[in-house]
């Protein structure tokens, strides 16, 4: 595996307890996304989409399995110090949008810089930048519940790229919103890959999504059943 | 950031913060006003005790507390009270006493009663007992005492006492005492120069005051006293002036004792209202703490999915646990400062109208066997404000500490799907 890899994962599983069953949610997934690439993880409901972006994010972790995230080692890194690589590393666009109610948004795109020690003026000067760059400059002090679904989303965007990740995990980021809102946020972050090179792996079922990503990798019942790139290396 | 987050929480679910501002700020000012008012009502207790024949500071001849006879006396009071006068401005007042026991008897009627010779110029400004507040006929000692000679030398006498020798002012009572080292009683009259009704029930009925010249021939003493009590400037300098004292007069023949330890069980009567005054603190600071730990909690609950979002985001356990605290913090710092405030003001009308006890249940108060005043007067200490506030403070915050804790500990994911 090369170290300038983003994600590099090899044999994860993930293994649920749902009361006595056991739930096998991924069953063996390797995995290599390269930096800038804009990458879908597509399959039906249950198929371990959610599962593995969970995993990569480090917001949960692997019954077994290796998994580094922008060379970091997740098996080797304490509470404190995944906190810390989510933090500087990942940013995270979540299907329900997941803003703070009570933080407007330009404090809610602050709010990983600020979780990272960032001053006053450097959060407030960035948040403005990315939110202008969504398209949300004039709505900075609105909450989100002055913002449609839409907008939160893209506020949603701006927080998670304002800290400069490496990568960004979007799950199902287009499921809550209608076709023009999608096609809009999809023209933005594949403008985003694009000019700034930021890595997106997405999780999604929709096929608008599907068909505007570089890479689409399917997964089905826990396992990687085709890899775009494969294919392409493949052919 | 993390306090602004923290404020607007707080603002998000008013009801709530108002429950427990409103929890707080009646715990933190009733704890004020009881403890006004016990504390109060305590050194008006020991204000009672001391003025009712004793004094702040007492000096014993050695032995006299375990033996109380005339066979343990201080024959030379004036050593005693010159080294007093290096004390002052602390010691106010001086009085030397001859204290004994005694038969008083008017007619075919005969009572046992403490005899005390009080100096009657110096021995109303120490003990209220032979002071013009508490007579009820007649007149004190001093404005009977410049009496044309074969004139009967005066005495005061208690209202009960009066009642039980069906005697008044003017009349005639003997005082039947045994004189020192003698084993023959000897027998002096006296005439009623005024009746005193102290409220305190063993002193109006076996008390009788006379001059101290009359004690000391009456019962062969000469120069001789049982006791020099002393009165303070400052009540709570009793323990340091009697130590003062002892080492200052460096001897053996006499002991040096706060009112605390010369009138122990008054002292004790106060201790255990302090103790019941301390059990309702606690109660109140549990009622604290279980409040703003059930509220916190169920707060911190309601926001799982939030902190899941603020845990996923980067946050790391410590910062999640600094934004719980900071919402107990502020809620901490509005409610003790408007407790305080209300909690002050309570105190500052009952220490200056007071609290008249017999007019809000009907009969006076009685505690260690004194008949307390009808009317508490609230005193506060400014040491007991500051740590009845700084402890709410504490509880405030420390019933968040679970809260918070919990709230760092959860795991991101299940959090932020959290219903």
């Amino acid at each position: 595996m090369s170290d300038s890899l983003v994600v590099e994962a090899s044999q994860l599983t993930k293994t649920y307890k749902q009361g006595k069953l056991e739930v096998q949610a991924l069953r063996g997934v390797d995995l290599s996304v390269a930096p800038g690439e804009f990458v879908v993880l597509a399959g039906p409901s249950g198929s371990g989409k959610t599962t593995l972006l969970n995993l990569i994010g480090a917001l949960d972790q692997p019954t077994s399995g290796r998994l580094v995230v922008d060379g970091k080692n997740l098996e080797t890194m304490n509470r404190a110090e995944l906190a810390r690589l989510r933090r500087d590393r990942v940013g995270f666009i979540f299907q329900a949008y997941n803003l703070l109610p009570v933080l407007t948004a330009r404090e809610n795109t602050e709010l990983v810089l600020m979780l990272r020690g960032s001053s006053v003026a450097e959060r407030h000067a960035k948040a403005a930048q990315m939110l202008s760059a969504v398209g949300l400059g004039t709505m900075m002090d609105r909450r989100p519940n002055e913002l449609s679904g839409g907008q939160q989303q893209r506020v949603a965007v701006a927080r998670a790229i304002a800290a400069a990740p490496s990568l960004v995990l979007a799950d199902e980021p287009t499921a809550n919103l209608d076709s023009k809102t999608a096609d809009a946020l999809l023209d933005l972050m594949s403008d985003l890959n694009a000019k700034h090179r930021i890595t997106f792996l997405f999780s999604s079922h929709d096929q608008r999504v599907i068909a505007r990503a570089k890479r689409v990798v399917y997964l089905e019942d826990g396992r990687i059943v085709s890899d775009g790139q494969e294919m392409r290396r493949g052919a | 950031m993390l306090l602004r987050i923290a404020l607007r929480n707080l603002l998000r679910q008013r009801r709530r913060t108002l429950i427990l501002l409103i929890t707080v700020v009646f715990s933190l000012a009733l704890l004020l006003v009881f403890t006004g008012l016990a504390d109060g009502g305590h050194q008006a207790m020991a204000d009672i005790g001391v003025r009712m024949g004793l004094g702040h500071v007492v000096v014993y001849p050695a032995g006299y507390r375990a033996d109380p006879t005339l066979e343990h006396t201080i024959d030379d009071p004036a050593a005693i009270e010159s080294a007093i006068a290096k004390l002052r401005p602390a010691v106010a007042h001086v009085a030397p006493r001859l204290r004994t026991d005694g038969l008083v008897q008017a007619g075919a009627t005969s009572i046992g009663v403490t005899i005390s010779g009080g100096d009657p110029a110096l021995e109303p400004l120490v003990s209220h007992i032979s002071s013009p507040s508490v007579l009820v006929q007649g007149g004190t000692l001093a404005s009977c005492a410049n009496r044309d000679a074969g004139e009967l030398p005066p005495a005061l006498i208690g209202q009960e006492l009066a009642k039980s020798l069906g005697v008044h002012v003017g009349d005639r009572i003997a005082l039947n005492v045994k004189p020192r080292h003698s084993k023959e009683m000897r027998l002096g009259a006296f005439e009623v120069c005024g009746v005193f009704a102290t409220g305190v029930r063993d002193v109006d009925t076996f008390w009788v005051e006379i001059p101290l010249v009359e004690a000391q021939r009456l019962t062969d003493a000469g120069q001789g006293v049982t006791m020099v009590a002393l009165l303070l400037a400052n009540a709570d300098a009793a323990g340091s002036v009697a130590t003062q004292l002892a080492a200052s007069l460096h001897r053996t023949d006499v002991e040096v004792l706060p009112w605390q330890q010369a009138a122990p069980e008054l002292y004790s009567a106060i201790a255990v209202d302090e103790g019941g005054m301390y059990v309702f603190m606690v109660i109140i600071f549990v009622v604290v703490a279980v409040g703003i730990l059930n509220a916190l909690l169920m707060s911190v609950l309601e926001r799982t999915r939030e902190f899941g979002v603020l845990l996923a985001l980067g946050a790391e356990p410590r910062q999640v646990i600094k934004l719980v605290l900071y919402e107990a913090i502020a809620l901490g710092i509005l409610s003790v400062g408007i407790g305080l405030a209300l909690g002050l003001a309570g105190n500052h009308y009952l220490a200056t109208h007071g609290l008249d006890y017999k007019e809000l249940f009907g009969d006076s108060l009685q505690a260690g066997g004194i008949l307390l005043p009808d009317k508490f007067y609230s005193a506060l200490a400014t040491g007991k404000v500051i740590w009845s506030a700084g402890v709410v403070f504490g509880l405030v915050v420390l019933g968040a500490a679970y809260p918070a804790f919990h709230a760092s500990r959860f795991q991101p994911t299940k959090a932020m799907n959290h219903v």
